[in-house]
């Protein structure tokens, strides 16, 4: 009986031995599904929405700012029914409030800090909770800074100088933003 | 007679001792998570842009269709999520893997900090690979990039996980 039991010890001690290692590597490939809406800037985590006519969102979802004919909302009759301003004036000194707004509808619900850079002459930005002070018309900047909470959104000025300027000239320009969670 | 009788208990009990070792030794080489498992690695979605499916499988999906939120990404932009799930080695033996994540969308690129090479969204890649001991995790971040893409478009990409081992 002792032998029996010695032997089924070794046997048991053999098959342990063989199932431990029965999880030796085998192909364990996957492939899993992977899918991205490409929607409108004011749809977007981060929306930019247009906050006057003077801005609106283009066929390919990109928003777009622009005082001239060129704007579709000009052509609207609901809009502006007069057909009213073809663009500024030479030597004058515009500002907008809050032309866009920049909002924070990030699904991780965290507060955002976002840079804003204008490119081009005679345009610039403000907010009133800027970081370094571009608060308004006065103290506008072509570079902004300033921080959305969750669920917030923050409204963004443009400046625009056209002082040594003449009809028809014209002022072009491109925004970058830049957001990342605060720190 | 009673000595005999003994012995086949003792017999009988040692088979049964015997078969729970082996159950237990079974499936004691891994360990299950809530995660997307098999008996190699687990999938862990870190964040709300994936998450494990019906079908057990981790989806990442960031769509008006994912179940809890609503929403998309930006044309003409660069989207960063920072881990965005992460690959743990489950295999409690002295299984070391080396893992190869890979995307083939245009547009789409991974990092991972246990990828030397491609460790941050600046080094980015279509395809990364690293390392991993037993109970040790690497997360998986993605880069998005809408540059050719306009609103209305949808970009759909398989995310493939395939492990060999470390030569």
């Amino acid at each position: 009986m002792k032998t029996k039991l010695m032997v089924l010890m070794l046997i048991a001690i053999g098959t342990i031995a063989f199932i431990g290692t029965g999880a030796d590597f085998a192909s364990y490939d996957a492939q899993r599904n992977f899918t991205v809406a490409v929607v409108a800037d004011d749809q977007e985590f981060i929306d930019l929405t247009p906050g006057q006519y003077y801005a609106y969102i283009t066929s390919d979802g990109v928003m777009t700012i622009d005082l001239s004919t060129n704007n579709p909302n000009y052509q609207n009759e609901s809009l502006n029914p007069g057909w009213w301003g073809l663009g500024v004036s030479p030597d004058t000194h515009y500002n907008f409030d809050n032309v866009f707004y920049v909002s924070n509808g990030l699904w991780d619900n965290v507060s955002i800090d976002v840079q804003i850079v204008v490119s081009g002459t005679h345009i610039a930005l403000y907010t009133p909770d800027e970081w370094y002070g571009h608060v308004n018309s006065s103290t506008s900047s072509t570079e902004i800074y300033f921080t959305v909470d969750p669920g917030e959104q923050v409204g963004v000025g443009l400046d625009i100088n056209t002082t040594g300027m003449s009809a028809p000239d014209s002022v072009s320009g491109s925004l970058t933003i830049n957001a990342w969670p605060s720190t | 007679m009673g000595v005999k009788m003994y012995k086949k208990g003792l017999t009988t009990i040692f088979v049964i001792v015997l078969i729970i070792l082996i159950l237990l030794t079974g499936t004691g080489v891994y360990t299950q998570g809530d995660g997307d498992v098999n008996l190699i690695y687990e999938l862990i979605p870190n964040s709300p842009y994936s998450y494990i499916n019906d079908s057990g499988k981790l989806e990442i999906n960031i769509t008006p269709e994912n179940p809890l939120y609503d929403g998309g990404v930006a044309p003409d932009s660069i989207h960063v999520i920072d881990s965005l799930f992460s690959v743990k080695n489950v295999n409690n033996s002295s299984g070391v893997y080396e893992f190869t994540v890979s995307v083939q969308e245009a547009g789409v690129l991974l990092y991972s900090p246990g990828d030397i090479s491609h460790s941050s969204s600046n080094t980015a890649s279509n395809i990364i690979t690293f390392i991993l001991s037993p109970g040790e995790e690497a997360n998986i971040g993605m880069v998005i990039d809408t540059s050719e893409y306009s609103a209305g478009d949808l970009i759909e990409d398989i995310v493939s996980i395939s492990v060999t081992q470390p030569t």
